[in-house]
């Protein structure tokens, strides 16, 4: 089990959209670079180093790929490195293609690693929330898709062995799903006759979870607000980074140690946790 | 006071053809606090509309006179709230009961519904999943459950409400034997420890039969006994050739049919008594006259390997078969053992990863040879509004011209002509086994597959099943069943082979096959041996006690 797999489900979904958004609205270089080595230690927490190295391969040849591609599109910048024939190939336009497609994967890997932790029963219970309704309506679904799928399949054995099926593929194919449907509609009023004889219906109905807050979630949930919040606005404050014509120098004064910073520390923070958590749990080990 | 109390019942389905027909027909029953109560009755004699007409959220439509109360208040006019949490109901398939995704929602569905609130909740919850022994599936999904453990969700996410009264309509009918067992001990314990009233609609009653202490009869929406579980069997004494007496259990039967004046047995070990005290052991065994003519061999499996993943388990493991041409055989072995796996090999739905099959000397691809398979679920083949088109459909995709000839003659065989107007959804078990078996006959094959064909069917529906297969048989089709079923097995088949580790591990005629079988042995072979050998079934036990002389006491 991983640390930031018990963190409260509002305070888990509001870290990840923190930093997902802010990745997505910064096109400064630095803080794009802070947003994918924080996701790829996280994801290697949640996975294995393995894992994380095999995936970045894939990724890397995909910022790569974009870095070169980019310049054929767009000819802006100044500093021309080499040209192939018509093509001028610029620094600033190939690192252009190189961040934005940095700040994609970033977003990429961020919701790999969020979709390790925040599993359905998390996602109903959020928005559950809000609109109670809505998440037994989500969770009636989720439980319906498997059992279709399971239709679907003994169906379809069923009527290839009859032995009818390569003939007609197309009709047999209408003729299955024309099954699936009367049998799917005849399950659901069977589901539906058993919630009713568990008196679904009624007014005053109650919505259980099984998530508590703690008080760490309480914690990390301001420290966490705080440094996005903070991040957040003082990245909008600040002028853009621009790439074109020239790239902007970038300046090493207190407000951008402090941008920097406040997002290093909320992306990497949930990386910290799990070694935390890794380091406490050997210690524990040894002590036993 | 009793707790339920049925009076002067009556009950008629608006949408039956013949209105004069009553479901129900003037019933009367009371029902004590801490009674199990198993209904029983052939298909079609109104037990579960019995049942559904307690439960007012499940009532069907139709015309109800008479009154059903509980704690002397009308079922139908108790409160929503009170009717949903005191009166619990498990419907027959485990898996369209299932609302939710996890199991722990599931479990508190109910309580939701009630408004509990969490703490509440939680405790409740906590408590039902430590005594059902599910707290492991706590977190899991629904989904990747199997039958078993589905049924025994369901199950405690009634008991989680804490009802005064379960009413189970044929809860283990989908589910394999061994589930089954574990399923219906659940039930017993939640009646023996907490004093919980159950009523339980069964089929098969040959170990739950010990456990009622009330045994109801219906017959055509009638009570024909409502006694203890001995009382009804000596009451069946005089009835011999009752239908209802091929749904009780073994040792019920054997006595039945001996006319001693002893107590009425029944459990296995109860009946091994009944006999030894009752009759001598001269003659040991009969002769088995169902030695095995061996003929061209129809289906050959030689080194047989099969797995669905490259790193996953072998499913066959080198498996040797020979199938001879009309015999029926029937392959048992435990559950998930991947006993439907071989016949989807046979049928060449999947290929093995190596080993070859030959079906009647040739290659399965170059075979002319027809296959067909009867699913487990015969409803995954019905398509259209009703049994007739159902079968000229099919007729038109099969190309047949003069169809209603065709199936003129397949229904004459197969008795469904009375069904031609009805909706294939609201057929019985039974009859949707039969209309699924006419479809396949439409292909005319010559190698006839069974996957589970007795799954949920009363044992006249069985009977009924194997008739039709022992025609077949006599036509020259070679037919395969793969079951869970030991007693039809031991009944019908002229082989059975046991399917384990991904081999046939033993294969012989039946009475070989059950008599050198200790566990996996139907329960006349058990009750039998080892006074008397070789008798497999009822029947042949009943003759081996009549062949012997009886003992005489002072």
């Amino acid at each position: 089990m991983k640390r930031m797999d018990y963190v409260h489900p509002i305070i888990l979904f509001l870290y990840f959209m923190m930093v997902i958004f802010i990745t997505m609205i910064t096109n400064n270089p630095v803080l794009i670079s802070i947003s994918f080595f924080s996701s790829l230690f996280l994801y290697a927490m949640f996975t294995s180093f393995k894992n994380m190295f095999k995936k970045l391969g894939l990724f890397l040849i995909l910022m790569i790929f974009m870095a070169l591609i980019n310049p054929i599109f767009s000819r802006y910048g100044k500093t021309i490195l080499f040209s192939i024939g018509y093509y001028n190939f610029t620094l600033e336009s190939m690192l252009y293609g190189f961040f934005t497609s940095m700040m994609l994967v970033s977003v990429i890997i961020w919701f790999m690693s969020y979709s390790i932790v925040f599993k359905s029963d998390k996602f109903i219970y959020l928005f559950g929330k809000i609109i109670p309704k809505i998440s037994l309506v989500i969770s009636v679904t989720l439980n319906f898709i498997p059992r279709f799928t399971h239709y679907f399949k003994e169906i379809d054995d069923a009527q290839r062995s009859l032995g009818v099926y390569e003939k007609k593929a197309l009709r047999m194919k209408l003729r299955v799903f024309s099954i699936v449907f009367g049998m799917s509609l005849e399950s659901a009023i069977e589901t539906s006759n058993s919630m009713r004889a568990r008196g679904y219906g009624k007014s005053g109905r109650s919505n259980y979870s099984i998530f508590k807050w703690r008080k760490a979630d309480l914690i990390l949930g301001i420290i966490w607000i705080a440094f996005g919040v903070y991040s957040f606005i003082s990245i909008l404050s600040n002028s853009d980074y621009n790439y074109y014509p020239v790239l902007d120098h970038i300046t090493v004064d207190l407000k951008m140690i402090s941008i920097c910073g406040s997002f290093l520390l909320l992306a990497i923070s949930s990386t910290i946790l799990e070694i935390k958590e890794n380091i406490l749990w050997h210690y524990l080990k040894l002590k036993n | 006071m009793a707790l339920l109390e049925i009076e002067k019942l009556n009950f008629t389905y608006n949408s039956l053809i013949d209105v004069n027909k009553k479901t129900i027909d003037n019933i009367s029953l009371k029902i004590e606090r801490g009674d199990f109560v198993i209904l029983c009755g052939e298909s079609g004699s109104g037990k579960t509309t019995l049942l559904k007409l307690i439960k007012k959220e499940l009532r069907p439509i139709g015309k109800t006179e008479g009154r059903i109360t509980l704690k002397e208040i009308d079922v139908e006019k108790i409160d929503n709230l009170t009717s949903a949490k005191s009166i619990g109901f498990v419907m027959q398939d485990p898996n369209t009961q299932i609302v939710t995704d996890k199991v722990w929602h599931e479990l508190a569905f109910g309580l939701e519904n009630l408004g509990e609130d969490k703490g509440v909740i939680r405790r409740r919850v906590a408590e039902i999943s430590g005594y059902f022994g599910i707290s492991n599936w706590y977190r899991k999904d629904t989904s990747i459950l199997s039958g078993g453990e589905k049924q025994l969700l369901n199950l405690a996410s009634i008991m989680v409400m804490k009802p005064d009264i379960l009413l189970l309509d044929e809860p283990t009918s989908q589910l394999d034997p061994i589930s089954a067992t574990l399923f219906l001990n659940s039930v017993r314990k939640i009646n023996q420890d907490l004093g919980i009233t159950v009523i339980l609609v069964e089929h098969n009653l040959e170990e739950i039969y010990s456990y009622a202490n009330k045994i109801v009869v219906l017959e055509k929406g009638k009570v024909l006994y409502n006694d203890t579980p001995k009382n009804v069997g000596k009451m069946l004494l005089d009835k011999v050739d009752d239908k209802m007496l091929y749904e009780l259990p073994s040792a019920v039967r054997i006595y039945n049919k001996l006319n001693v004046n002893d107590e009425c047995p029944l459990t296995v070990n109860d009946a091994k008594k009944f006999i030894i005290r009752n009759f001598e052991n001269e003659i040991k065994t009969l002769e088995n006259k169902n030695s095995f003519i061996k003929k061209e061999i129809a289906i050959e499996l030689n080194e047989a390997y099969f797995r669905y993943e490259k790193d996953s388990a072998n499913i066959l493991n080198g498996l040797d078969l020979k199938i001879y041409k009309g015999e029926v055989c029937c392959i048992v072995g435990p559950n998930g053992c991947g006993k439907s796996t071989l016949l989807k090999i046979i049928n060449g739905l999947l290929q093995t990863n190596s080993g070859k099959i030959k079906i009647f000397g040739e290659k399965l691809k170059k075979s002319n040879a027809k296959i067909s398979t009867l699913p487990q679920n015969p409803r995954s083949l019905f398509i259209s509004e009703s049994v007739y088109d159902e079968l000229v459909e099919l007729c038109s995709l099969l190309g047949i011209k003069n169809h209603d000839e065709v199936i003129k003659k397949i229904s004459n065989e197969l008795k469904i002509e009375t069904l031609f107007e009805t909706h294939p959804y609201d057929l019985s078990g039974g009859e949707a086994q039969k209309v699924a078996l006419a479809k396949i006959l439409l292909m005319d094959p010559d190698i006839i597959l069974l996957d589970e064909p007795t799954k949920g069917l009363d044992t006249y529906s069985k009977m009924m099943i194997s008739d039709i297969l022992k025609g077949l048989k006599e036509k020259g089709k070679t037919i395969v069943i793969v079951t869970h079923d030991i007693e039809f097995a031991g009944l019908y088949a002229d082989r059975c082979a046991m399917f384990f580790d991904g081999q046939i591990v033993s294969i012989d005629n039946r009475i070989d096959f059950f008599a050198h079988n200790d566990y996996y042995t139907t329960c006349a072979s058990r009750i039998s041996r080892p006074y008397y050998s070789n008798a497999i079934t009822v029947d042949m036990v009943v003759e081996l006690c009549n062949m012997n002389k009886r003992k005489q006491y002072e």
